[in-house]
């Protein structure tokens, strides 16, 4: 469970928290959705309040809905209020907020009536958004119970609704083009049922609302509740998500932690210098380095990169370390450790999976370094004095082929001031955002751009050199060097 | 991105390849090799228009190349110069016969 993961906002996340934390966070964000309806309402109204006095829109009773107009807006204005940083945490935030939207909303509906029966619906689509199918229904039940009250009251103060007017047989309304149908008929006194028009309202216009509000309302609720489910799914999602990258991390420690990382590695030996990185294109990756002393004399390198990378790449990766690592402490010439660590590596290999890898033995006594490659890139020498160059050695067939793969090693002779550097594919198939390749002749560029030997500062030129190449292109590969320089 | 085009005459399957064969494409390729093969005798790759191959891609070739080697073969024709050095590199070219 990850808990205050805070931006710089100081917004809390909570990531896999317990159900009430999600739905706690979510109610925020609803009486979010509620107060900005709210100011939205606030505005219009005071538009159609503007524009009534201004004549635009005819209200009877003009002074009345005055009144009525003030305690809508004041409601509504209360009611965002309220939603100030010291409130915005309570549960009974959102009744607040819904509770002066209801109201707020029959009030206009006394004034005008059968012009706003849309209205009604607001809330119960409003409350969908809390994800609490029991509020929904609340708040559902609530409306329709106010908006009932509403229409009675509008029946007798509000908007006529002249389609459930009644009035005697053969009645003639003129209508002037000053004057409103509902003067003729307030001001001219003409005849008609108080009581049957508010029956007719309620009847022919409540119910029919009522009707439709009810599909609204059960609508909202199944919303509601799917919203509830989805928010349950998503939280067990981000949970699994948290403990996939605490797994990767440490997994990622795990295996920096096998790699050799102390340096300088032999202090006690002055006869050489070695420097090696690993950098990971993801969390983990398949390439690898290694280097032990077998005996007071030999010291054991390798570089290798397993195809692919990623988790499979890491675990494959593992395992050919150690395969490895076993042989040439064994005493074995590199060619046999290769072809001893290629028949393991080729047992139930079903994957196919396989790793390049380029060992080499040197003898620290004498400056003789015997080596293999199992298809990997070219190793990097300088010679005292001399200029790094490619060193095209034969490559034997990836470990993990062919279980009859046979490696034949080569021997090189090392006088002082003498550099092997080792790298994989990440180095020289660094892309840049144009899609080319880093390739050797920049490495061979980079390294021999001044005459530096110490492994640690020549392994860091190549690593600028290749992320001025690539500029803000995405690292695609695993890029591991090893750096060994002969001073005996 | 990988677009592959298949085209079987009676036996020999011909799979044209274009585009790049990395991480994300391989395991689509692998996918659409193991329905491909049923009763295929002879499988000819054609790199015409392929681009760049991964080891991830590699990986792939070398599984049907091992499906292939029992029954008629495999070959590869007109590889491009980046995927022949990578090829080149591993090994691929002694085993895999390239036209």
């Amino acid at each position: 469970m990850i808990k205050g993961m805070s931006n710089e906002k100081g917004e809390v996340f909570s990531l896999g928290g317990d159900r009430n934390e999600i739905f706690l966070e979510n109610e925020k964000q609803a009486n979010r959705i509620l107060a900005a309806a709210e100011l939205v309402s606030a505005g219009v109204f005071g538009l159609v309040w503007i524009l009534s006095e201004m004549e635009v829109f005819y209200v009877y009773h003009l002074g009345r809905s005055r009144i009525l107009f003030l305690i809508v807006i004041g409601m509504l204005l209360s009611g965002i209020l309220f939603t100030g940083k010291k409130h915005r945490e309570k549960r009974r935030m959102k009744y607040h907020l819904m509770g002066t939207l209801i109201l707020a909303l029959a009030i206009v509906g006394v004034v005008f009536t059968h012009n706003v029966t849309i209205l009604m619906i607001l809330p119960m689509v409003l409350s969908a958004r809390y994800f609490i199918p029991g509020y929904t229904i609340h708040i559902s039940a609530v409306s329709l119970v106010v908006f009932s009250i509403s229409t009675v009251i509008g029946a007798f103060i509000g908007d006529l609704d002249l389609n459930c007017l009644e009035m005697p047989v053969n009645s003639v309304i003129a209508m002037k083009k000053e004057t409103w149908i509902y003067d003729v008929i307030m001001q001219e006194d003409l005849p008609y049922d108080r009581l049957k028009y508010v029956k007719n309202v309620l009847l022919y216009r409540y119910l029919v609302s009522l009707l439709q509000a009810i599909i609204v309302s059960v609508c909202s609720v199944a919303m509601a509740a799917q919203g509830r489910s989805l928010i349950l799914k998503q939280r067990d999602l981000a949970k699994k998500t948290a403990m996939t990258d605490a797994e990767l991390t440490l997994a990622a420690k795990i295996q920096a932690d096998v790699l050799p990382s102390k340096f300088p590695a032999f202090p006690e030996r002055s006869e050489f210098d070695i420097y090696a990185t690993m950098e990971p294109a993801k969390e983990v990756g398949g390439d690898f380095y290694d280097f032990f002393f077998v005996d007071e004399d030999h010291l054991y390198l390798c570089i290798a990169d397993v195809s692919g990378k990623g988790i499979p790449a890491a675990m494959f990766m593992m395992a050919a370390r150690n395969v490895l690592a076993e042989q040439a402490r064994c005493g074995h010439t590199p060619a046999q450790i290769l072809a001893a660590a290629n028949r393991a590596l080729c047992v139930n290999n079903t994957e196919n999976m396989f790793v390049t890898a380029w060992v080499g033995i040197l003898q620290i006594s004498t400056g003789r370094l015997c080596a293999v490659s199992a298809g990997h890139e070219y190793p990097v020498v300088k010679k005292r004095g001399g200029k790094y160059e490619l060193l095209k050695d034969e490559h034997g067939f990836p470990l993990g082929w062919f279980d009859a793969a046979e490696y034949k090693e080569y021997e090189i002779q090392l006088a002082a001031e003498s550099v092997v550097f080792c790298y994989t594919d990440g180095v020289t198939e660094a892309m840049d955002p144009q899609d080319r390749l880093f390739g050797t002749e920049r490495l061979l560029e980079a390294l021999n751009a001044d005459a530096e030997i110490a492994p640690e500062k020549v392994l860091e030129k190549v690593r600028r050199g290749v992320a001025d190449f690539v500029k803000d292109a995405e690292q695609f590969d695993d890029l591991t060097m090893l750096g060994v320089l002969y001073r005996p | 991105m990988l677009n592959v085009k298949k085209e079987s005459d009676g036996n020999i399957l011909t799979m044209s390849l274009a585009g790049r064969l990395d991480v994300a494409s391989s395991p689509e390729l692998k996918k659409l090799l193991d329905e491909s093969l049923d009763g295929v005798e002879r499988l000819v790759m054609d790199f015409t228009e392929l681009e760049y191959t991964s080891s991830a891609g590699l990986r792939v070739l070398l599984e049907a190349y091992k499906t292939m080697t029992d029954r008629g073969g495999m070959s590869i024709k007109n590889v491009n110069e980046t995927v022949k050095k990578v090829f080149d590199s591993v090994g691929f070219s002694r085993f895999m016969k390239l036209e």
